[in-house]
């Protein structure tokens, strides 16, 4: 694929990988989008290259799923405090409406991994199979963290609504 | 409530905040002061191996004390002696 249509598919699914990148940053944007500088200077300059093994939007939000772990390991190892608290604050909470706020509290306290199979399922409409592929999972793995997260995530939010 | 419908709503929401597609220059690395910094460490460990004094010194006393090691002999030294002692030399 050459520099070109990177770029065109790169624009295509701008939207959905800052939604993922969003995810993979506890729902941090200012985080979400130097994670997401970052994977586009690496897909243009070749650091990250597509094979075409999967479909270019798994290969695409496995790459923004890594950088964001190293993003997260990064901050772990910083040694100065952060001016501005990493967790998405109550603030950008009222931005969202009660049942989407409802939703994140609830994906907040579920395991990250069935988090993200659920936000690959249900939010980017991708198959399970995808899923785990992006996850670089088994299908059996995937599914068992999309059951679980799926009881755990309606359990919650039934109990928010009493 | 029906989770999908519940991931569209914040689909919506999200969607309508996401910044527009562009490609900033890369911003210097957080990581860029690392790599310079862990090649100084290596350099100045090879530096400092290499420059290591390789001869050893020895104080008045070590000389002092290797000597008497040396020149001491036990009383018994001349059971040890036998008369063709220095013949063979």
């Amino acid at each position: 694929m050459d520099r070109a249509e990177l770029e065109r598919q790169l624009q295509a699914f701008h939207a959905a990988s800052f939604a993922w990148a969003l995810a993979c940053c506890d729902r941090d944007r200012s985080d979400a989008e130097d994670v997401l500088q970052t994977v586009y200077v690496k897909v243009l300059d070749g650091k990250a290259r597509y094979e075409g093994r999967a479909a270019f939007r798994t290969w695409l939000f496995a790459v923004i799923r890594k950088t964001a772990a190293g993003h997260r390991r990064f901050r772990r190892l910083r040694f100065w405090p952060q001016p501005n608290g990493h967790r998405a604050s109550a603030e950008e909470e009222l931005i969202h409406g009660e049942r989407a706020a409802a939703l994140l509290r609830g994906l907040k306290r579920l395991a990250r991994r069935q988090r993200e199979v659920l936000e690959l399922v249900f939010y980017h409409e991708m198959t399970i199979e995808q899923a785990g592929e992006t996850l670089g999972i088994s299908l059996g793995s995937a599914r068992v963290h999309y059951a679980r997260g799926k009881k755990r995530l309606s359990m919650l939010l039934a109990e928010e609504e009493r | 409530m029906n989770l999908r419908d519940s991931f569209a709503e914040l689909r919506e929401d999200e969607q309508r905040r996401t910044p527009a597609y562009r490609i900033a220059a890369p911003s210097p690395s957080r990581l860029r002061w690392l790599r310079p910094a862990a090649a100084f460490v290596v350099f100045a460990i090879v530096v400092v191996l290499a420059l290591r004094p390789r001869h050893v010194t020895f104080t008045n006393d070590d000389r002092a004390a290797a000597r008497a090691i040396a020149e001491w002999r036990p009383r018994t030294d001349f059971l040890l002696r036998m008369p063709s002692t220095g013949v063979s030399r």
